[in-house]
C-alpha cells in the first residue's frame, strides 16, 4: 500500500512538474519576440550609441578613428551646446507651468454637471493632439508671420496691440510662440488626464463637506487638490519628459531660430547627426551629445520620479 | 431667470473660448481656398476674394468651384502625392499599433501572471531602459535595419518605429493581468485548457479596457510619429507618411502657401473625422491609461 | 463599433497591402530593359518640368533604357544622398548639390570616371576653360562636366511695376547704394503693403559679400580672399556693407519677415511683389517662371555698388559640375549615354531656350528671346570674373578636404542674422572672432596635410597678381 502511493504521489507529482515545465516554456515563449525586440532595438542601440560617441565618425561605414573623451569635452564647451540646453529647459518649463494649472481648469469646468454639450467642448480642446506635430508647426509658422501672419492681423484688428508683433523674428517672442503651441497642442490630453482624476474623487465626501458648510473655493482647496496631488505628479512628469524631447515642432515652426533663440538640444543633436551645410556629419559628437543630455533628462526624471513615488504612496496610506 | 442668464453667458464665453482654439484649423482650411497673392497680403475674411458668400446659394453652385480655388487641391493631389502619403500612414499606424499591442499583451501577461525562473531579471531589464539615457539611438538604429536588408522599405519603417521597448504598456498589462482573480485559471485548468487557449478564450477577451487603451494611445503616437519616419523614408519618397511629406512639400515649395494650406488640409481632415467619430474610446482610453 | 473599426482597419490594411504588391510588379517588367535611377536636386526635373520631358525623349531614342527620376532639394537632397551611400543604394546618376565637392565624393568612392561610357571627344565638345582639375576632372579622367553657363553670379532683381506705382523710372534701376536705399524708401512709403529690399536672412545667402565685393572683388561668397590667400571675413569693406544693411534695416525699407525667410520663402515674397528689390542668383528667371507662378512687369541689373564709379565684380569658376555616374552603377553604359544626351549641344540650346537657363557653350546671346534672361547675361558678361583655380594643385585640394572635416565656426550669415535682429551687439568682434577661427582651421588643415609629408602652404592659395577684375588665366 505504502509502496503504490508514494509512487502515485511521484507520479502526481512528475506530471505536476511536466505541467509547470510546459507552463514555464510556454512564458519563454510568450516572452521570446519581445526579448529579441528588446535586445535588437533597445539594448543595441544604446551600447552602439555609446560606443559611437568615442569616435571621429562622419556615418560612413564603421567608426575607426578613435579619439577617447575628445567628443564629451567639446560637446561641453561648446557654447551652443547649453544655449540649446537652456532653451529645453525655459521650454520645459514655460510649458509645465502654463498647461498643469490650465487644464485643471478647464478639466474642472468640464466635469462640472452644470456644463451642457461637455462632449462637444471636451472633443474640441482635445481635437490638436490628434493632428501631427510637423503638420502643427508648418500651420503655425504662416499663423505667427509678421507681415500678413494671421495672429498680427487679429490682434491689430481689434486694438490689442498698436504694432504688429515680429514674433518669430525675435528671440524672445518666437520662444513665447513656441511655448504657446508647445501649449495648444498638448492641452487636451492633460484635461483628459486630470478628468480621469477628477471622477475618482469620491462623491460622499463633498456631501459632508456642503453639510458642514464649506463653499466651492474650500472644498477645491481641502478636497480636491489633496486629492489630486498624486495626479499632479504623474502630469508633471508626462509634461516634462515630453516638452524635454521635443524635436518636430521645433523643427517645423522655427528651426531653431532665430538665431539660436529656439535651438533646443533634440535639434542640436539632429544638425551635427543629419545636416551636412559645410562638411559631413559628425556622427561621433552627435552621439556624445545625445548621451550628455540623456544623463541630465535621467536626473530629471529620477527627481520627479521620487516624487511620484512618495505622493503615489501617501494615496495608498 | 437671472441665474439662467448667467448660465448661458458663461456657455457662450466658453464656445467663444473653443472656437479660438480650433481657429488655427479653421484659418488653414479656408487658406486652401485662396491665391498665393492673398496670402501674401495677410488676409483674415474667411473666403477668398473671388467668391462670395451667395455663392454657396443652391442656385448658384456652378460659382463656388469656380471661385473657390480648388486648383490648390488639385496641385497638392497631383505635386505632392498626398494620396500616397495618406495610405502610407494607415499601412505604417495599423502595422505598429497592432505589433506594439501583440508584443506588450503577450509580455505583459507572462510578467502578471506567471513565476519563472529569471522574471526579476526580465522586469528590472525592461523598467531599467525608463532611466538608462539612451544616447542618439537613431544611427545604430539605422544601421541595424539597413544590415537586416530592410533599409528603404515599409517593413523596416515599421520596425524602427515598434521595435524598442514599451515601458508603460507592458506594465499596464502586468498590472491588469495581475489584479484578474486566480479562479480562472482553475476554472480553464479544470475543463483541460492548455496555456495558449487559457489566454486566448479566457485572458484576452478580458483585458479589453487595456487593450483599448494601449490601442488608442499607441495610434495616436504613431499618427503623429515624424522623427523615425523622416530620418527612414530620407531616400524613399514614395514611403512617406502624411507629416514627412508634408514636410518635404514645404522645403521643395515653401513660397506655395495655399498649397501647403491645401495639402495640410488633406493631413489632417482624415484624422480629424476619425476622432470626431470614436471620440469616446479616444477619451476612455486615454483615462483608462493614466487610471491605471 | 468596435467590430467595425476593426474591419475597417483590416480592409484599408489589406487594400494597401494589394496596392504595394502591385508596385512591385511593375518594377520588374520585361527583362533586356536596363532601368538606370537618376536623382536630381536641380528643379528642373521635378515632375511635369523641362528635365523630365528629355528624360522621356531620351527613353523614346532608348526603347531599352528606362530612366526613374527623383529628386529633392537644398538640404534634404543631401541628407538623402547620405543616407543613399551609407545604405549602399546609390542611384546610377546623381546630380548633386554643390555642397559635395569632386573630392568628397571621390574620397568616399561614390563615383567614377565617366571617359569609357561617354562618347569620343567629349571633353572637345566645350570650351577649354570648362574643364579643371579637382573641380570636374582629375588628370585624364572626367567625373562630371557643365550643366549651364560658367560665368555666373548674383544680380539685382527689381519690379518695374512698383517702381512706376512710386513715381521712379522702371528703367533706371538703382545703381549705388544711396539710390538703393533712396528708392526703397519712396517704395515703402508709396506703395500700399510692398517694401523696397528683402533679405533671407535665416539662410547661408551672401548678400554683405555681394555688396562687398565692389570694394573688394578678390572675396568670394565663402568670405575667402584670393589675393590674400586667407579668409577676410572682418575686412573693412565687409563691416561698411553690413552697417549699410544695418542702416536699411533701421530705416524700415527691409521686409520685415526677412530675419526668418530662407531662400525659397524669399523668392515668394519678392514674387508676390511684397519687395520691389532683391538679390538672386542665375537660376531665378528659372525659378520665377516655372516654379513661382512666372511674375511678370520685372527686370535685371548688376548689383548696386557704394559710389558711382566702382564697377560691381563675383568671382566664378571656369569649371562646373553636373551629373556623375555613381561607382556602384550595374549599368555605366546606360548611364554614359543619358550623360550624353545631358550634355549634347541640343540638350544644352533647348535648356536655355525652354528651360531659361544659360548654355555653357558659347553661343549667340541675340538668340535669347527671354528679356530678363537676355540681360542677365549681359549682367553676367559685365560682373563675373573667373577666379584662380587652387584645386589644381592636388595638396591644396587636400587642405580643403581637410578643412571641411575639421569642426566649423560659426557661420557668418548667422552672425549677419544675429545682428540684424540685435541680438549681438557688438557684431564686428563677433565677425574677427570668426573670421579668425576660420583661418585658424585653414592653418590646421594645412598643417594637417604637411604632416602627412604633403609640400603645401598657404602660398598655394595666395595669388598676389589677381586682382579680380579680370578673369585669372591658367596656362
Amino acid at each position: 500500500m505504502e509502496v503504490v502511493s508514494t509512487a502515485k504521489r511521484s507520479a502526481k507529482k512528475k506530471h505536476i512538474s511536466t505541467i509547470r515545465r510546459r507552463e514555464v516554456m510556454w512564458c519563454y515563449i510568450f516572452l521570446f519576440p519581445q526579448l529579441v525586440i528588446y535586445l535588437a532595438f533597445t539594448l543595441w542601440p544604446i551600447i552602439a550609441s555609446y560606443y559611437f560617441g568615442f569616435f571621429n565618425w562622419n556615418g560612413t561605414g564603421w567608426p575607426t578613428h578613435f579619439i577617447g573623451f575628445q567628443n564629451f569635452v567639446e560637446v561641453l564647451q561648446d557654447s551652443y551646446f547649453w544655449g540649446a540646453f537652456k532653451n529645453s529647459f525655459i521650454y520645459t518649463i514655460g510649458l509645465v507651468v502654463i498647461v498643469v494649472p490650465t487644464s485643471l481648469i478647464v478639466a474642472i469646468i468640464l466635469n462640472s454637471p452644470k456644463l451642457k454639450f461637455a462632449t462637444f467642448f471636451r472633443s474640441m480642446f482635445f481635437l490638436p493632439v490628434v493632428l501631427t506635430m510637423a503638420i502643427v508647426g508648418i500651420i503655425m509658422k504662416n499663423i505667427f508671420a509678421f507681415e500678413g501672419g494671421f495672429l498680427n492681423e487679429v490682434l491689430l484688428n481689434i486694438g490689442v496691440i498698436q504694432e504688429p508683433i515680429n514674433w518669430l523674428g525675435n528671440t524672445a517672442f518666437a520662444m513665447v510662440a513656441l511655448i504657446l503651441v508647445g501649449v495648444w497642442k498638448g492641452f487636451g490630453i492633460k484635461v483628459i488626464y486630470w478628468l480621469a482624476g477628477l471622477q475618482t474623487l469620491p462623491k460622499d465626501l463633498y456631501e459632508a463637506a456642503r453639510v458642514d458648510g464649506a463653499g466651492i473655493v474650500q472644498q477645491f482647496i481641502y478636497i480636491t487638490l489633496p486629492l489630486l496631488i498624486p495626479f499632479l505628479v504623474v502630469i508633471t512628469f508626462f509634461q516634462t519628459v515630453w516638452a524635454f524631447n521635443v524635436f518636430d515642432l521645433v523643427k517645423t515652426f522655427t528651426n531653431g531660430g532665430p538665431y539660436f533663440g529656439t535651438d533646443v538640444v533634440p535639434l542640436y543633436i539632429y544638425r551635427y547627426a543629419f545636416e551636412i551645410e559645410g562638411g559631413f556629419p559628425r556622427m561621433g559628437f552627435a552621439s556624445a551629445a545625445g548621451i550628455i543630455y540623456g544623463f541630465a533628462t535621467m536626473i530629471i526624471s529620477i527627481i520627479l520620479g521620487i516624487l511620484v513615488r512618495k505622493f503615489g504612496s501617501t494615496k495608498t496610506t | 431667470m437671472n441665474k439662467r442668464m448667467i448660465k448661458i453667458i458663461l456657455h457662450l464665453l466658453f464656445l467663444v473660448i473653443t472656437l479660438i482654439w480650433v481657429y488655427p484649423l479653421i484659418w488653414t482650411i479656408t487658406s486652401s481656398f485662396k491665391t498665393n497673392r492673398e496670402m501674401f497680403s495677410g488676409s483674415t475674411s474667411l473666403l477668398p476674394n473671388s467668391a462670395n458668400w451667395s455663392d454657396f446659394l443652391p442656385w448658384n453652385w456652378g460659382n463656388v468651384i469656380e471661385n473657390m480655388n480648388f486648383s490648390n487641391y488639385v496641385n497638392a493631389w497631383e505635386l505632392a502625392n498626398f494620396s500616397g502619403y495618406f495610405f502610407n500612414t494607415v499601412v505604417f499606424t495599423v502595422s505598429v499599433v497592432l505589433i506594439v499591442l501583440v508584443l506588450c499583451c503577450m509580455t505583459g501577461y507572462v510578467l502578471g501572471r506567471y513565476t519563472f525562473p529569471g522574471k526579476t531579471v526580465i522586469m528590472a531589464a525592461i523598467v531599467a531602459t525608463m532611466f538608462i539615457p539612451a544616447g542618439y539611438t537613431i544611427i545604430p538604429l539605422w544601421q541595424l535595419i539597413n544590415a537586416l536588408g530592410i533599409g528603404g522599405s515599409m517593413s523596416g519603417l515599421v520596425l524602427a518605429e515598434s521595435g524598442g521597448t514599451h515601458v508603460l504598456y507592458i506594465l499596464l498589462f502586468a498590472a491588469y493581468f495581475r489584479g484578474l482573480p486566480k479562479e480562472l485559471e482553475e476554472a480553464g485548468k479544470m475543463d483541460g485548457a492548455g496555456f495558449m487557449r487559457t489566454f486566448l478564450i479566457i485572458m484576452l477577451p478580458l483585458a479589453k479596457p487595456v487593450i483599448a487603451s494601449t490601442f488608442i494611445l499607441q495610434f495616436i503616437q504613431t499618427w503623429n510619429s515624424f522623427f523615425i519616419p523622416l530620418v527612414f523614408t530620407i531616400h524613399r519618397p514614395d514611403l512617406r507618411t502624411l507629416g514627412v511629406g508634408m514636410y518635404s512639400f514645404v522645403e521643395d515649395n515653401s513660397a506655395d502657401l495655399v498649397g501647403m494650406a491645401a495639402g495640410a488640409t488633406i493631413s489632417f481632415i482624415p484624422i480629424l473625422l476619425v476622432f470626431l467619430f470614436f471620440q469616446r474610446y479616444f477619451v476612455d482610453g486615454v483615462a483608462g491609461a493614466v487610471k491605471g | 463599433m468596435k467590430k467595425l473599426v476593426a474591419i475597417l482597419l483590416v480592409c484599408l490594411f489589406l487594400l494597401a497591402a494589394c496596392s504595394s504588391g502591385a508596385s512591385n510588379n511593375e518594377n520588374s517588367g520585361d527583362e533586356d530593359k536596363v532601368t538606370i535611377s537618376l536623382f536630381s536636386s536641380h528643379g528642373q526635373f521635378n515632375k511635369g518640368n523641362f528635365g523630365e520631358r528629355m528624360v522621356e525623349e531620351f527613353m523614346e531614342a532608348n526603347p531599352d533604357i528606362h530612366v526613374e527620376i527623383s529628386y529633392a532639394h537644398g538640404s534634404n537632397y543631401n541628407d538623402t544622398l547620405l543616407a543613399l551611400a551609407s545604405s549602399g543604394d546609390l542611384p546610377d546618376v546623381i546630380q548633386p548639390t554643390g555642397n559635395f565637392s569632386l573630392i568628397d565624393l571621390i574620397e568616399n568612392d561614390w563615383v567614377q570616371p565617366l571617359d569609357d561610357y561617354v562618347r569620343d571627344g567629349f571633353r572637345d565638345d566645350f570650351p577649354d576653360s570648362a574643364f579643371a582639375e579637382g573641380i570636374n576632372i582629375i588628370g585624364d579622367d572626367t567625373y562630371t562636366f557643365p550643366r549651364i553657363v560658367a560665368k555666373r553670379g548674383s544680380a539685382l532683381y527689381y519690379h518695374t511695376d512698383l517702381m512706376e506705382e512710386a513715381g521712379l523710372d522702371p528703367n533706371a534701376p538703382p545703381q549705388t547704394w544711396d539710390e538703393l536705399l533712396e528708392m526703397s524708401k519712396q517704395i515703402t512709403e508709396n506703395v500700399d503693403g510692398a517694401y523696397g529690399f528683402a533679405v533671407p536672412l535665416n539662410e547661408d545667402f551672401p548678400h554683405v559679400i555681394l555688396l562687398a565685393q565692389a570694394m573688394q572683388p578678390t572675396l568670394d561668397t565663402n568670405g575667402f580672399d584670393h589675393q590674400k590667400g586667407a579668409y577676410d571675413l572682418d575686412s573693412p569693406h565687409v563691416i561698411e556693407a553690413m552697417e549699410f544693411l544695418l542702416k536699411m534695416r533701421d530705416e524700415g525699407v527691409i521686409h520685415p519677415n526677412s530675419p526668418t525667410q530662407e531662400l525659397l520663402d524669399y523668392q515668394g515674397l519678392w514674387a508676390n511683389k511684397q519687395a520691389a528689390f532683391g538679390f538672386n542668383g542665375h537660376h531665378f528667371v528659372r525659378v520665377n517662371e516655372f516654379e513661382l507662378d512666372g511674375v511678370e512687369d520685372y527686370n535685371v541689373a548688376p548689383i548696386p555698388v557704394l559710389e558711382e564709379e566702382m564697377q560691381h565684380s563675383q568671382l566664378s569658376l571656369g569649371a562646373d559640375f553636373n551629373a556623375y555616374i555613381s561607382s556602384t552603377t550595374e549599368h555605366p553604359e546606360a548611364a554614359g549615354k543619358l550623360i550624353d544626351w545631358f550634355s549634347s549641344q541640343e540638350f544644352y540650346e533647348r535648356q536655355q531656350a525652354e528651360d531659361l537657363l544659360l548654355s555653357p557653350l558659347d553661343s549667340n546671346l541675340d538668340e535669347i528671346d527671354n528679356e530678363q534672361l537676355k540681360n542677365l547675361a549681359n549682367v553676367f558678361e559685365e560682373t563675373v570674373v573667373a577666379r584662380p583655380v587652387f584645386e589644381q594643385d592636388e595638396a591644396a585640394f587636400k587642405v580643403k578636404q581637410e578643412e571641411a572635416a575639421l569642426s566649423e565656426p560659426q557661420k557668418f550669415w548667422q552672425v549677419v542674422q544675429g545682428a540684424y535682429i540685435g541680438e549681438i551687439d557688438d557684431w564686428q568682434s563677433e565677425l574677427t572672432k570668426i573670421n579668425d577661427a576660420y583661418n585658424e582651421r585653414f592653418q590646421q588643415a594645412i598643417e594637417n596635410v604637411q604632416a602627412e609629408g604633403e609640400n603645401v602652404s598657404q602660398d598655394n592659395f595666395t595669388f598676389p597678381d589677381f586682382d579680380g577684375t579680370k578673369d585669372y588665366l591658367v596656362e
